[in-house]
């Protein structure tokens, strides 16, 4: 490459020339804000896109089947080994996410946690189906072979997790990604982005606790 | 019992170290740090493994078998999962990657002709095209990078949302007619624009889709502030449009650029002259890698860099 540095001067082109609309301080930071107009649903963060759910606007059903039901359809292929069951369980998570939607608490759950308990749930209850309808010497060898228990649960909580580190603002994506991939500690994550310290800490922090607020699932006992 | 700061859980979360012994003290009798403790710690390892990369999209009867038991809007009906192709170079947050079945075109309610809402978007899978094909020298296929929440409902928005632009209702109101002609409505669906405009005529200027629009917002110390719109004409020929309200003084250049979202890199596009000019987007450039527009301030002094001094930046959204 023949210039070294793409930046002759000010290297923080993270900060943006619109200060309304951002929930932070002047650094900005934390999650994209969106204008004060309702916007589009692909458009809306979790949260809005939760509160548009719950409301019953069917755009947002739409829009969360959009989001995760690739994710609802992966965790039942895995868990059930067929794709026809798979897309019969994503089928009823959705149907009776929209149809239970009174009893969802944005307060307890991310949509998409919440979303993903159903999952767990439908999926639970087609092995079940699966084992009263067979004599019982296959349905010891069906658990065995896909039992949910051997499973990888955190595949869930890593893809939404992943989908939170992609919403945050450019500059703390950027704070979150060094310090994730490339191991960097904040204080040399202050000196590689020239930005204070305290600003580094504040980003992580902030960062830390949305990306929480993703997975995470009020009143169950966290898992080591 | 005074706790431990915040600052210094997260610290320690990101150090993956074991706490020194006085903290460790704390965390053994203070049952509220170190729940934070642990969701900290699993957060971080949670982001550290990362996401999957590829996750499948299930079939379009799914979508369609739960749409027809709730009884959802008819508008509703398509495939949230089927994208517009040439709007596959605009991503939203560019995550998960998804595979991707046939695409279909997003049309504003308001601009749709009557006739095209029989266009059954939730036609089996049996005879709609797997593999949208793309006219030679189209945006990247989607394939690689899809977001999560990029698919656009082909049909409703809800009030409050900016009206579709002019431009894009002239546009699209121009290939509907051709395109019902079509013989195949599977593939009418499926290859939408594309074809569409190159069953009108050779590709050029006159046959310009608006894929998306930014609105470039001033910078500090500047008054001016324009729009940029992203063209793609029949030939899949990608065009982004400058228009700026003011002119800036004389005597310096006026750069376009591209931009990272993170704006971790980006690339020159060219010089702007006076306040309004049309620059070519080169065929390998992911624009949902670079969705930024930025117009600097340039001395005339050979340096190619960034000079650091932004008139108007915005980021390009599907229009």
């Amino acid at each position: 490459m023949l210039i070294e540095s793409p930046w002759r001067a000010d290297p923080r082109l993270g900060r943006s020339p619109w200060a309304g609309g951002l929930t932070d301080d002047e650094v900005g930071g934390g999650e994209r804000q969106l204008s004060s107009m309702s916007p589009a649903p692909d458009r809306m963060d979790d949260p809005e896109l939760a509160r548009a759910f719950a409301a019953g606007e069917e755009s947002a059903l739409r829009e969360a089947y959009a989001r995760w039901s690739p994710l609802v359809f992966r965790l039942a292929v895995r868990s059930l080994g067929d794709r026809s069951d798979a897309e019969d369980v994503t089928q009823q998570v959705y149907i009776s996410a929209w149809r239970t939607r009174a009893s969802y608490d944005p307060t307890r759950s991310s949509l998409s946690a919440w979303i993903v308990g159903i999952t767990r749930h439908r999926i639970a209850d087609a092995h079940e189906a699966r084992s009263r309808s067979r004599a019982i010497e296959e349905a010891a060898v069906a658990a065995a072979a896909v039992s949910p228990a051997v499973e990888d649960d955190d595949l869930a909580e890593r893809v939404m997790v992943a989908e939170g580190l992609a919403a945050l603002e450019p500059v703390p994506r950027r704070v979150m990604h060094l310090a994730f991939y490339e191991q960097l500690s904040q204080a040399q994550i202050a000196e590689t982005l020239d930005l204070p310290l305290g600003t580094v800490k504040s980003h992580v922090r902030r960062s830390l606790s949305r990306l929480r607020t993703r997975w995470e699932v009020g009143d169950e006992p966290h898992r080591t | 019992m005074s706790h431990i700061e915040p600052d210094d859980l997260v610290t320690l979360a990101l150090d993956g170290e074991q706490p020194d012994h006085a903290a460790q003290a704390h965390l053994d009798e203070c049952a509220e740090c170190r729940a934070e403790y642990d969701a900290l710690v699993r957060t971080i390892h949670l982001g550290r493994e990362g996401g999957e990369p590829e996750l499948e999209a299930p079939p379009s009867r799914v979508w369609s078998a739960i749409h027809g038991e709730l009884g959802l809007a008819p508008e509703l009906t398509a495939d949230p999962l089927s994208a517009p192709p040439n709007a596959s170079a605009l991503a939203e947050t560019p995550f998960p990657a998804v595979t991707r079945g046939p695409e279909v075109p997003r049309v504003p309610e308001a601009t749709r002709p009557r006739e095209a809402t029989r266009v059954p978007e939730a036609t089996p899978e049996a005879t709609r095209p797997r593999e949208a094909t793309r006219p030679p020298g189209a945006t990247r296929p989607r394939e690689a990078t899809r977001p999560p929440g990029s698919a656009r409902p082909a049909g409703s928005r809800p009030p409050g949302s900016r009206p579709p632009r002019r431009a894009d209702t002239r546009a699209r109101r121009r290939w509907w007619p051709v395109a019902l002609a079509a013989a195949s409505v599977g593939v009418l669906v499926g290859l939408a624009l594309g074809v569409g405009l190159s069953g009108i005529g050779s590709g050029g200027e006159r046959n310009q889709t608006v894929l998306a629009s930014a609105t470039l917002d001033a910078f500090p110390g500047w008054s001016t502030g324009g729009t940029a719109v992203l063209e793609e004409d029949g030939d899949g020929m990608r065009t982004i449009v400058v228009d700026l309200d003011d002119d800036v003084a004389e005597g310096e250049l006026r750069e376009v650029w591209l931009i990272r979202a993170d704006a971790s890199g980006l690339l020159s596009l060219g010089f702007l002259e006076g306040t309004s000019g049309r620059f070519a987007v080169p065929a390998g450039v992911d624009l949902d890698e670079f969705r930024l527009v930025d117009v600097s301030a340039e001395p005339v002094d050979g340096d190619p860099s960034h000079s650091g001094d932004s008139i108007v930046r915005g980021e390009l959204r599907r229009a």
